[in-house]
């Protein structure tokens, strides 16, 4: 036996042993200290988007998405916002209205947490806010009255008065077709021209179109079928830049959301005219996971 | 120990020692015979003169090098670059006798410098001209499509690669936005199909933006033509450019 191995067997005496177990118990209570300091602080940490309490926008006047004449509201897209308050656990306040023109401002100018107001996900909207999405994908369409009964196709757009309101992608889409459109300052107010019979047609997304024709369908409106304009528009949550990592956990969540009957049941029940006049509407409105990896959470859509 | 009167202070033998001592005639005294009399003829006003001559050959070898380098991408020439710029500074350094090299006991040196910087210069020639004939060629300032612009679905445009340099293949990677970024994101949605004009089966199918096709160019040349079939939403309208292109074999 060396005098090394001699040393290593050698019994400890009884003060070195109390000293180690001090040692010991020290260091247990300061790893306890550091658990528990970090446990608070997780505690403390804002719920959400920095915040322990949302406050969302959404539009008000939107039959079948998001409508509002007598609380509490209605649609689609206030059942979405519904799911993901239980989902994130994190309380939220009552949505506050935005007009379609203030949303990228109000998300911006840190006057809502998140925006659920069929908000079309654009390339150049991407660079300023960050998108959610989309969690669900439809195309401009046409709603029509008594008075431009005859529109069927867009030959027959030629000559007359289409309305649309500012701040959304539908007035773009128009004027490529050099249709120089009626734009009002809200849906509301189209739908009014169009009922009292002085334009011919209302035209944007064929999802708020049909929450319309669903509302006033004793007055004769109506969507016009097979008549579409411009691109896909795809709805997206829309948060402001700087938190990515909720903006994914809101990703992952949404792209399991669209896959669900959940999501079919949704729309069943707050657009029915939609589900009766396209019977195969989900192949259409139903957005992939690949789509919405693409858009979601980016400056600039993935290739 | 005594010093024999040919030995130095160091106690080495000198040269003229090794030169006219027992067994003179070893292979290692005629070196330094040789050695003597070539560094007697450099030292000579018509030896420094020799110098520049060597020096001008390397500067001549490798400003042609360079000259007729392809600057090809991805940093291709970078070698040659290196190598003649090696044989310019040694033949330099050899010419003008920075330090030590330039004294007469130098001329192993002198003449390994001298070699080394002539054979850098040809090596870099030799790889420049390889690079000529078969490395990759960044043709993308002489890669057009038309349109370009606003394109939908369906939409095939025509890519030409004028004055190209002869190489089996073509590697391309296109750029696809869309022409309307305010209203529409329809770039995850678009793919292209690419082919060679002359051949429509040859086409690649579903390429995305921002990923490199590489395409046989058979007996296409100097003028190399591509066409490209967008793919995408309807309604979308996307613009289309080329955001790289290299010929290579």
């Amino acid at each position: 036996m060396t005098d090394d191995d001699k040393g290593r067997t050698a019994p400890m005496k009884p003060t070195k042993i109390w000293k180690a177990r001090r040692v010991a118990l020290v260091a247990a209570c300061l790893s306890l200290a550091v658990v528990a300091f970090g446990c608070a602080k997780r505690e403390e940490a804002p719920g959400f988007l920095g915040t322990t309490r949302i406050s969302p926008a959404m539009h008000n006047d939107m039959p079948g998405l998001s409508y509002k004449t007598r609380y509490p509201q209605s649609g689609f897209e206030v059942q979405l916002l519904e799911h993901i308050e239980e989902w994130l656990k994190v309380p939220m306040t009552g949505s506050a209205d935005v007009m379609s023109q203030d949303r990228v401002q109000l998300l911006r100018g840190g006057m809502a947490d998140m925006v659920v107001a069929s908000f079309s996900i654009t390339t150049d909207r991407m660079k300023k806010i960050d998108f959610v999405g989309p969690y669900v994908t439809t195309r401009q369409g046409f709603l029509v009255g008594k008075k431009g009964s005859h529109i069927a196709t867009r030959d027959d757009l030629r000559g007359t008065t289409v309305c649309t309101w500012d701040g959304t992608t539908s007035v773009e889409q128009l004027r490529k077709l050099h249709i120089e459109p009626l734009v009002l300052q809200d849906v509301a107010s189209c739908v009014e021209e169009l009922r009292a019979g002085r334009v011919d047609a209302v035209s944007t997304d064929q999802m708020i179109l049909y929450g319309f024709a669903d509302r006033y369908a004793a007055e004769g409106l109506r969507v016009v079928p097979n008549l579409v304009i411009g691109a896909p528009q795809h709805y997206g949550i829309g948060l402001p830049k700087g938190h990515r990592e909720d903006c994914e956990r809101l990703r992952d969540y949404v792209k399991g959301y669209v896959g669900s009957s959940e999501w079919v049941n949704d729309i069943r029940s707050s657009l029915p005219k939609l589900v009766e006049a396209e019977p195969e509407w989900t192949n259409s409105y139903k957005p992939s996971a690949e789509a919405i990896d693409a858009r979601s959470c980016r400056d600039e859509p993935s290739p | 120990m005594t010093k024999t009167a040919e030995e130095s202070d160091t106690g080495r033998p000198s040269r003229s020692t090794i030169a006219r001592g027992p067994g003179a005639v070893s292979v290692g005294s005629i070196f330094v015979v040789i050695g003597e009399a070539v560094a007697k003829a450099l030292g000579s006003p018509a030896g420094r003169m020799w110098n520049w001559a060597s020096f001008l050959l390397v500067l001549t070898l490798t400003s042609v090098a360079i000259i007729r380098s392809p600057g090809g991408p991805g940093g291709e020439s970078t070698g040659v670059l290196l190598m003649c710029g090696l044989a310019f500074l040694a033949s330099l350094w050899r010419a003008v006798g920075v330090g030590r090299l330039d004294s007469g006991s130098h001329v192993g040196r002198r003449a390994t410098v001298s070699a080394l910087s002539l054979t850098l210069a040809i090596s870099g020639l030799a790889w420049s001209e390889e690079l000529r004939v078969h490395g990759d060629v960044d043709v993308r300032g002489r890669t057009s499509i038309s349109p370009a612009d606003s394109l939908e679905s369906g939409t095939t445009a025509a890519v030409s690669v004028d004055r190209a340099p002869t190489r089996a293949r073509l590697r391309v990677t296109f750029a696809v936005t869309d022409a309307l970024p305010a209203a529409q994101s329809c770039t995850p949605d678009t793919r292209l199909d690419v082919g060679a004009a002359a051949d429509p089966h040859s086409a690649y199918r579903g390429v995305r933006s921002g990923s490199a096709v590489d395409i046989p160019l058979g007996g296409q040349r100097p003028h190399i033509r591509l066409r490209v079939t967008l793919r995408t939403d309807p309604g979308c309208s996307m613009n289309v450019s080329i955001a790289e292109a290299v010929l290579h074999d």
